[in-house]
Formats: C-alpha cells, sequence, structure tokens
C-alpha cells in the first residue's frame, strides 16, 4: 500500500469478525458501531452467524472452568498432606494403638479391600507399631519377671542374691 | 524419607492413578497436582450439595483428607478418581447436612431423585473443567494473562492492555492467537455435555 494511501474501511463483516475472534461472543464490551453491525449481519449473512456460533462454542468451554478454590484452602489441603507425610514415629504408634482414629470414609471404588488407611498404608505402620510395643512389653516382663523366678528358685532372700546362686552353679569357673 | 518424589515437572503429565500412587509413597508434589486439577471440582460438588461456602470448603478438606490417607490403597482401574472424589464429598455432604439438622432423615438429605443421573452430570462437569484447564495449559504465558484479564476477570479492553503494558491493538491481537489456538486443541475434544 501506498504510504501516502489510507487503508479502506473495514467492512461490517470485517469489523465483526475481527470483534468475534479477539473477543468472543461475550458482545458487551465491542464497541457500539461492532454490536450493531452484528445484529444487521446473523440474520443477512451466514458467515456471520457460523462465526458467532464458533466463538461461541469456545466460550461454552471457557464458562465449564470451575471457579478457582481461595489460596487459603489450597495451603490448607496441602498443609494437610504435609502433616500426613511427616507423621513423626510417635504418630504413627499411635496410629497403630487406635486404628479407627481419624476420618472414615468407608469402602470405595477403586480402594484395595481389607486393612487400610494413611499414605503408605497405615495398616503397615499399625503393624509395626504394635510389633515394637510387643517386643518392649516382653522386654520389661522378663525385667520383672526373671529376678523374681530366680529368688523362689534359689530361695534366696532378694533378687541380687539368687542372680549370685544362679551364676555359681550354673556358668563355668574355669576358662573355657 | 518416603520414596522417590515424581519432581514439580513430571506430575503434570501424570494420569490421576500415577498420581495418588505416589501420593501413597509420599510425594508432595503429586499431592499438590491432584489439588491442583480436582480441588476446584470437589469445591463445586460439596458448594451445591450444602449451599454455604465455609461448610463446602470444610468438606472439601476433609475429602482430601481421606484422599491423603487412602492414596496407598488406591488400585488404578477399578473406577475413576472423579468418581472416587464425587462419592466421598457426597458422603461427606450427608454427614455435615445430618449434622446441620440432626431431626432429619436421610431420604431427605439426599436430594437428588436419580442419584447416577446426577453424578453423571457431575462427572460430566469435572471432565470439560479438566479439558479446558489443560487447553488454557498450552497457551504461552502472554496468551494465558490476556484470556485471564479480559475472558475470566471481565476488564475492559483498555483495562486489560494497560494491566499487560501493551497498546489495545496489541492485546487484541494476543487474544485472537490464543483463541485459535484453543480451537484448535479444543477441536480433539468431544464435548461431554452433547453425551447427555
Amino acid at each position: 500500500m501506498p504510504p501516502n494511501q489510507m487503508p479502506p474501511n473495514p467492512t461490517p463483516l470485517e469489523t465483526v469478525e475481527a470483534m468475534l475472534s479477539a473477543y468472543g461472543s461475550q458482545t458487551d464490551s465491542w464497541p457500539a458501531e461492532a454490536q450493531a453491525a452484528l445484529q444487521g449481519l446473523l440474520e443477512a449473512e451466514p458467515k456471520a452467524a457460523a462465526l458467532f456460533a464458533r466463538e461461541k462454542s469456545l466460550d461454552d468451554w471457557l464458562d465449564a472452568r470451575l471457579p478457582d478454590p481461595s489460596p487459603q484452602l489450597m495451603e490448607s489441603v496441602l498443609a494437610n498432606l504435609e502433616t500426613q507425610i511427616k507423621a513423626s514415629p510417635a504418630e504413627i504408634v499411635n496410629l497403630a494403638l487406635n486404628p479407627q482414629s481419624g476420618p472414615h470414609s468407608g469402602p470405595q471404588p477403586g480402594l484395595k479391600s481389607g486393612p487400610q488407611s494413611g499414605p503408605k498404608s497405615n495398616w503397615q505402620k499399625s503393624t509395626l507399631g504394635a510389633s515394637l510395643t510387643a517386643l518392649a512389653a516382653c522386654f520389661m516382663a522378663g525385667f520383672i519377671v526373671g529376678p523374681l523366678v530366680f529368688e523362689t528358685l534359689t530361695g534366696a532372700g532378694d533378687p541380687l542374691a539368687s542372680l549370685e546362686i544362679i551364676s555359681t552353679v550354673f556358668l563355668p569357673t574355669e576358662p573355657l | 524419607m518416603y520414596g522417590h518424589t515424581l519432581g514439580e515437572h513430571l506430575v503434570a503429565s501424570q494420569t490421576d492413578d500415577e498420581l495418588l500412587a505416589a501420593i501413597g509413597r509420599g510425594d508432595q508434589a503429586a499431592g499438590a497436582e491432584i489439588v491442583r486439577r480436582h480441588l476446584g471440582y470437589v469445591l463445586h460438588i460439596c458448594n451445591r450439595k450444602l449451599g454455604n461456602r465455609a461448610e463446602a470448603e470444610e468438606a472439601a478438606q476433609d475429602v482430601f483428607a481421606s484422599v491423603w490417607k487412602n492414596a496407598g490403597s488406591w488400585q488404578s482401574g477399578q473406577a475413576k478418581v472423579t468418581t472416587w472424589l464425587f462419592r466421598v464429598a457426597s458422603n461427606r455432604c450427608i454427614d455435615i447436612l445430618r449434622r446441620r439438622r440432626p431431626t432429619a432423615n436421610l431420604d431427605e438429605i439426599s436430594e437428588p431423585s436419580d442419584p447416577s443421573a446426577n453424578a453423571e452430570e457431575e462427572l460430566q462437569i469435572a471432565d470439560r473443567d479438566r479439558i479446558i484447564r489443560a487447553a488454557l495449559d498450552t497457551l504461552t504465558p502472554d496468551q494465558k494473562q490476556a484470556i485471564e484479564l479480559v475472558y475470566y476477570k471481565d476488564l475492559k479492553q483498555r483495562e486489560a492492555a494497560e494491566g499487560m503494558g501493551l497498546s489495545v491493538a496489541a492485546l487484541e491481537s494476543i487474544l485472537r492467537r490464543a483463541r485459535a489456538k484453543l480451537h484448535q486443541t479444543l477441536a480433539a475434544q468431544r464435548d461431554p455435555l452433547e453425551m447427555i
């Protein structure tokens, strides 16, 4: 185009095409003359109607995006996940001892049946916790009951004396 | 340390099933991606059932607490994650409605006359949300910002252009490219609502 020549005024169809392709079918924000051009063209010009329908279908898709949750809610939900993942050993043992604690959603599609809950299965945590608890209980019972049994067997007056008698009788005195 | 993490750059390409498996191994990035994909949907369900934003947010938090707890037990292929989320969210909302009206009976609370049709419609809403978000993610940052400002924030052309430091003509050019790209991306999608 020669530099001194002004571009020709766009036709109403060109105006409508330009507005539709940029702003879609929501005509409220269009300039008044473009809105008027569209109204005149929708019935008279099949191409304008087709363009409008095409952009309207895209706007329907854009409308289908659900509203974003608030950042606070996102943070809260993710903080809960972080807490679950970083559960301390004490919390895991507590979970093992109280497997019914915490929200329960009941049987759900897609979930494995059997013992379950928690990331990486709280069932595994509960088994570990129960085993550790049982081991600790056995250890403590040995400490308490053992000397009393020896005391009864040897007839000694106190647990330490009974241990001395046991060691004298049963342990070798000569080097092996 | 629980297992390996997928890394934020990888999670976006993972399926929901793969993300749940990763969450089961303690992967926080996978958890963040599941939240990004589905929190809006869960909130939408709870909002529709409860009609109260604060209670809906409380219910949505409970739903995701259940997701974190049960992710390690998820069996891929048995059901869609969105189906599970819908059911957990529905049950949680019923619990909240019961708490709100302890004397009401369950029939009064579960409002849909045809729950399966209701669930189907909600799942299609979730599908459309997922599809349009994925399509928007294909745009360049300036295209996405232009769509956000003009379409979702409903700014006037001049305000949006000023917000982006552009002329109105430049903004319109970006919007045209953005809409053309969205047309191209969405052309392959069959609108789930057309299947009703």
